[in-house]
């Protein structure tokens, strides 16, 4: 995953750009319309990098790729990063907008995603494999390729008769308090 | 005959199993890890889980499925959805029981059924359920051999424990 480290990645230069935007001077002039798009840029930005990151851990889960703490580091930053220009947007830019404009396309949404981003990263739990074998990613050999078109090829067989346990309620079965 | 009860575990119910045993073997331990530490994460992730009941509402044991994907049929395809039971465990004094019974009687045998008649119905409605299983675990193997499953050329090198876990599949019958 070097390629979350690297500052030229497509969420960097993006983030960079973003972050530019917010962090210069406010020209009086500017029309509202382009406040918008910058404002669903952020938005389209946080949605992006959790979908990197929702991406990274489903392949650690798996153990397609190994945990590292830089990764996991590089991550929070990044996050980080998006919430500090978000708060400036919040705090500095939207209140003085949605004065002069009244309501400003996006603002539910950037607020929504500050307030996520925020509990993400005060809640933030490193991810690591499964520790359910089955799980993990797997390879098959062309062995194990073979095998399972064969048996996917033959009818099923039955299964020895016998009982089946029956079906209970979560009520039920709370009501009762069984002990271990 | 003593026919298990079965309820559908969640997270209400994790004080009720925090004594779970299933024994002191590793393989035995890392069935009673799972299911008090594991369970919920899996359980997010769309794995289901059982816990089963005697005669008397003690916990039996328990039982889960899930869905993993392997890409097939090449390394190159989009993957295939397999039905997967993650872990299935009976309470150590409760192995082996109900003494006496048949074996298609007993628990093991009915918890395992319970599974395999879950899987049929589970979305996507998968054509083959498998399973990882510790390879000093011969009773369970055994089970699994009796209940039609086949041991599939595909082993797991776990590479924290260096065990190496067999697989066995079985294919699904049509869903009734």
């Amino acid at each position: 995953m070097a390629a979350v480290r690297d500052d030229r990645s497509p969420f960097a230069c993006q983030l960079a750009v973003y972050g530019e935007f917010w962090k210069r001077e406010h020209r009086a002039a500017m029309d509202c319309r382009d406040w918008e798009e910058v404002i669903a840029l952020g938005v389209s930005l946080y949605e992006f990098h959790r979908q990197r990151e929702d991406h990274w851990r489903e392949q650690v889960y798996r153990g397609a790729v190994p945990f590292s703490e830089s990764d996991d580091e590089s991550y929070r930053i990044q996050l980080n990063g998006w919430l500090e220009v978000a708060d400036e947007v919040l705090r500095n830019c939207l209140p003085g907008l949605e004065r002069e404009f009244g309501i400003v396309e996006g603002a539910v949404q950037l607020r929504d995603a500050t307030a996520n981003a925020r509990i993400h990263l005060e809640k933030w739990v490193p991810p690591r494999i499964t520790q359910t074998i089955g799980f993990r990613e797997m390879t098959l050999s062309p062995e194990a390729v073979a095998q399972l078109d064969r048996i996917m090829a033959e009818p099923p067989k039955p299964m020895p008769k016998g009982p089946v346990p029956v079906t209970i309620s979560a009520e039920e079965f709370l009501r009762r308090c069984p002990k271990v | 005959m003593e026919t298990l009860e079965v309820v559908s575990f969640d997270h209400s119910m994790f004080s009720l199993v925090a004594g779970f045993d299933s024994g002191d073997e590793p393989w035995q331990r890392e069935l009673s890890t799972w299911l008090l530490e594991e369970s919920p994460k899996e359980m997010e992730r769309g794995t289901k889980v059982w816990l089963y009941l005697n005669s008397s509402s003690e916990i039996v044991g328990y039982g889960s499925l899930g869905t993993t994907r392997w890409k097939y049929p090449t390394a190159d395809s989009k993957r295939t959805p397999i039905a997967l039971i993650p872990a299935v465990a009976i309470q150590r004094r409760f192995q082996g029981q109900p003494s006496g019974a048949p074996r298609e009687s007993r628990f093991s045998s009915q918890i395992l059924r319970h599974l395999i008649l879950e899987a049929k119905s589970w979305p996507g409605q998968p054509e083959v359920l498998g399973l990882y299983v510790h390879p000093d675990n011969h009773g369970a193997i055994k089970l699994y051999q009796r209940f039609e499953f086949e041991k599939f050329h595909h082993e797991y090198s776990d590479p924290a424990t260096g065990v190496v876990y067999i697989s066995y599949l079985r294919r699904l019958e049509e869903a009734r």
